[in-house]
């Protein structure tokens, strides 16, 4: 297995977890934010719908220019699942045919001519792709429990729901898979 | 390279950027919530600082019970950096013995001898041990950002820091 396929079979897993907390983005709340220095939830959620195709596309590059982290917001909650799909498509695109020379082969971030940031390819896809989003997706649950909607089942039991208890055995261990 | 040690390198890749968040977390907060059913700070961040050794040493188990969950919480934000220390310890020793035959191996969570999740060790690793452990950080630098502590650099630049405008010297690798 090339070392790109476990990375794009993690992207598709944690996707429908991310599908299942988009889904749930309240529209009378996109501008609300916890505090006047974050991110809107429309911010958030945008940027966490947009995340696998932008980073992907940028790190199939040789090098990108420092990121100006420009944070646009979505205006209806409905972009924002076509948004995911979209973007999952975008990382998809830019990264299933990557070899695992490239995988190792050094990406660069640099200001100008200047470099701020060298790592192997696989390793900013790691960072950046996946471990990022997860965090963004973490954010996003306590923005969703503030706004008194029910969490998602994540990683295992939210305050409202319990995937241990819930399902049948047979649903559980599929989902494991 | 083994698969374990991608996983060890990763980890104390990460680890250093949750010290960075623990140290911060106020001791005067401990039992602060966002919300009625969201865990206190405290007990937030002690889970944080446990997940590494707790998820690793179950993992080398050939399956565990279905957990309890139990959320205690420290009594002394002092607390929070050792408790990582010691949990990162704990993970290191508990893995490094772990061959690629011992990762691709099937482990189980069980309900007394109902089997509830089974999945390659190395999947339960990834997703429970490195995966879970950020989004509790994501979460956790929200509740730092609500009560206005200065949140550092994750992955990029925070509100108050970022690690892009500094020398070069000091913000590459």
């Amino acid at each position: 297995m090339a070392l790109i396929d476990g990375m794009l079979q993690e992207l598709e897993q944690e996707a429908q977890t991310t599908r299942r907390v988009l889904e749930r983005v309240p529209q009378a709340h996109l501008a609300w934010k916890p505090h006047e220095k974050s991110m809107s939830l429309g911010q958030l959620a945008l940027h966490i719908a947009t995340v696998p195709g932008n980073v992907a596309q940028m790190i199939a590059q040789p090098a990108m220019q420092r990121p100006a982290f420009g944070h646009p917001a979505a205006t209806q909650v409905s972009e924002l699942l076509p948004a995911l799909e979209n973007s999952l498509k975008q990382a998809r695109a830019a990264l299933g045919a990557m070899d695992d020379t490239a995988m190792m082969a050094t990406w660069k971030v640099l200001d100008g001519d200047r470099e701020i940031m060298a790592m192997p390819r696989i390793a900013a896809l790691r960072a950046i792709m996946l471990n990022h989003w997860y965090h963004h997706r973490g954010q996003m649950s306590v923005y969703l429990r503030q706004l008194s909607v029910p969490v998602p089942s994540i990683y295992g039991p939210s305050a409202d729901e319990n995937p241990f208890v819930q399902q049948p055995p047979a649903a559980v261990s599929a989902a494991a898979r | 390279m083994a698969l374990v040690d991608t996983l060890l390198q990763e980890l104390e890749q990460e680890a250093q950027t949750t010290r960075r968040v623990l140290e911060r977390v106020p001791d005067a907060h401990l039992g602060w919530k966002p919300h009625a059913k969201s865990m206190t700070l405290g007990q937030l961040a002690m889970h944080i600082a446990l997940v590494p050794g707790g998820v690793a040493e179950a993992a080398a188990q050939p399956s565990m019970q279905r957990p309890l969950f139990p959320q205690p919480s420290p009594s002394s934000a002092s607390e929070l950096v050792p408790m990582l220390e010691d949990s990162v310890k704990r993970a290191r020793k508990a893995l490094e013995g772990l061959d690629d035959g011992a990762l691709a191996a099937t482990w189980r969570i069980l309900d007394g001898e109902q089997e509830i999740l089974a999945m390659p060790r190395v999947a339960f690793l990834r997703s429970i041990m490195l995966n879970h452990w950020y989004h509790h950080r994501g979460q956790l630098s929200v509740y730092l950002r609500q009560l206005n502590v200065p949140v550092p650099s994750i992955y990029g630049p925070s509100a108050d820091e970022n690690p892009f405008a500094q020398p070069a010297a000091a913000a590459a690798r």
